[in-house]
């Protein structure tokens, strides 16, 4: 049985153009981070700005790699996944929900330490916490659409 | 062909094509990211060196001179205490002196950003005043180790702190110390500093000039040798 042309009901086309856009814009967001971090200004304070408490703290990189430039490789394995995905590779929903998750918990932990430790906000860290977010809410709604399309389609199937 | 035989051709053709596609998409991506690297390296600092006419006052005898005070390279930092930047500089220096030390002047100047370090100005004001004693660099120093520590208290609590470095570490005289600390004259000092930055349009910290002429924060030692090096040669190359 054909099951994919069918499937493909469930999920509006638009959406999955959406969450790609998301996912393109915090690839370009981390990758800003990324260039900021290796090219950038070196961090100081100002009166208008505050100071670049975040992007300069310890926290701002693991073993000398800025987190940033994880989010570029993250941002850009979900696009390939998510493209996939529209192309009809329907197998690679699984690695989509086990990264974006990942991806979710992450920066919940990154949240916090901006929050609790330093006490102060990255504007483009912000803007990558919430892409991250929609595209695990995003993912998770595919995951159901899917799932709730199989059963009507196959209503004996697990 | 047979009819799967073709069915396998035409999955196969497809998959190629999504393959294809896909690596289209990564190419796009990569070309958004090279965009992003030549913008941010293109782009203005944002806090690009003043212009030639913005000069900062002339080093006064009575200002906080170390290293080597004889040479003809001079390199003066606009600093605020509690500026998480300036605290990365102080350790950064550290490293820069081992080196320079006796080849280059170097000056601290106050620019306490009051409006967002609310115990910028006291810490400035516990150094002067523990310098009235003779003791500045020991109080800058001390004051920069434990950033961490006073930056999140309290003005009280915080001028406490620095009370007890003067009375317990630096073994000053305390009240000479306190009187000095609520004095007009150390208030002065530390606003005089600051009036001199901002007319020179110094509007971040740290902020260096080496020789008059404001430099771009190096970020690393490395950074440092190479202007420190070159203002060296040229003054070698102004003595012949």
């Amino acid at each position: 049985m054909k099951l994919s042309p069918m499937l493909k009901q469930g999920i509006s086309k638009t959406f999955l153009i959406i969450l790609l856009l998301i996912s393109v814009i915090g690839f370009a967001d981390a990758t800003y981070l990324t260039a900021k971090h290796y090219l950038g200004d070196s961090v100081t304070c100002s009166i208008l700005k505050g100071c670049e408490t975040v992007t300069g703290s310890k926290y701002s990189t693991v073993y000398g790699v800025p987190i940033a430039l994880f989010g570029v490789f993250y941002y850009l394995f979900v696009s390939v996944l998510l493209f996939l995905y529209m192309e009809g590779v329907r197998g690679v929903l699984k690695f989509l929900v086990l990264s974006t998750t990942t991806g979710f918990f992450v920066t919940l932990g990154l949240i916090y330490i901006q929050a609790f430790i330093l006490e102060a906000f990255c504007l483009f860290c912000l803007i990558s916490a919430l892409s991250s977010t929609a595209l695990f809410v995003g993912v998770l709604y595919v995951l159901k659409l899917n799932k709730r399309s199989v059963k009507r389609l196959m209503p004996n199937a697990k | 062909m047979s009819n799967k035989e073709k069915t396998e051709a035409r999955a196969l053709r497809r998959k190629s094509r999504s393959i294809k596609k896909a690596a289209i998409w990564v190419a796009v991506l990569l070309g958004i990211a090279g965009l992003t690297f030549f913008l941010v390296s293109k782009s203005p600092e944002d806090n690009t060196p003043g212009t030639s006419t913005d000069t900062i006052p002339d080093v006064a005898a009575d200002e906080w001179i170390k290293w080597n005070p004889n040479s003809p390279v001079t390199l003066i930092e606009y600093s605020d205490f509690q500026c998480p930047a300036c605290g990365e500089y102080y350790k950064l220096l550290n490293a820069v002196k081992l080196e320079y030390g006796d080849k280059v002047r170097f000056v601290y100047r106050h620019y306490p950003l009051a409006q967002i370090h609310f115990n910028a100005n006291a810490a400035a004001k516990a150094s002067e005043a523990a310098g009235l004693q003779g003791k500045f660099w020991e109080m800058h120093d001390k004051i920069f180790e434990t950033q961490e520590l006073w930056s999140s208290m309290g003005a009280s609590d915080a001028a406490a702190v620095f009370a007890g470095y003067a009375r317990d570490i630096l073994r000053i005289d305390a009240d000479r110390y306190l009187a000095d600390f609520d004095s007009e004259s150390v208030q002065a000092k530390v606003t005089e500093d600051f009036a001199g930055g901002l007319r020179a349009g110094v509007n971040a910290t740290p902020t260096f000039y080496l020789n008059g002429r404001q430099i771009r924060n190096p970020s690393d030692i490395v950074g440092f040798r190479s202007l420190l090096d070159e203002a060296l040669a040229d003054a070698e190359a102004g003595n012949q």
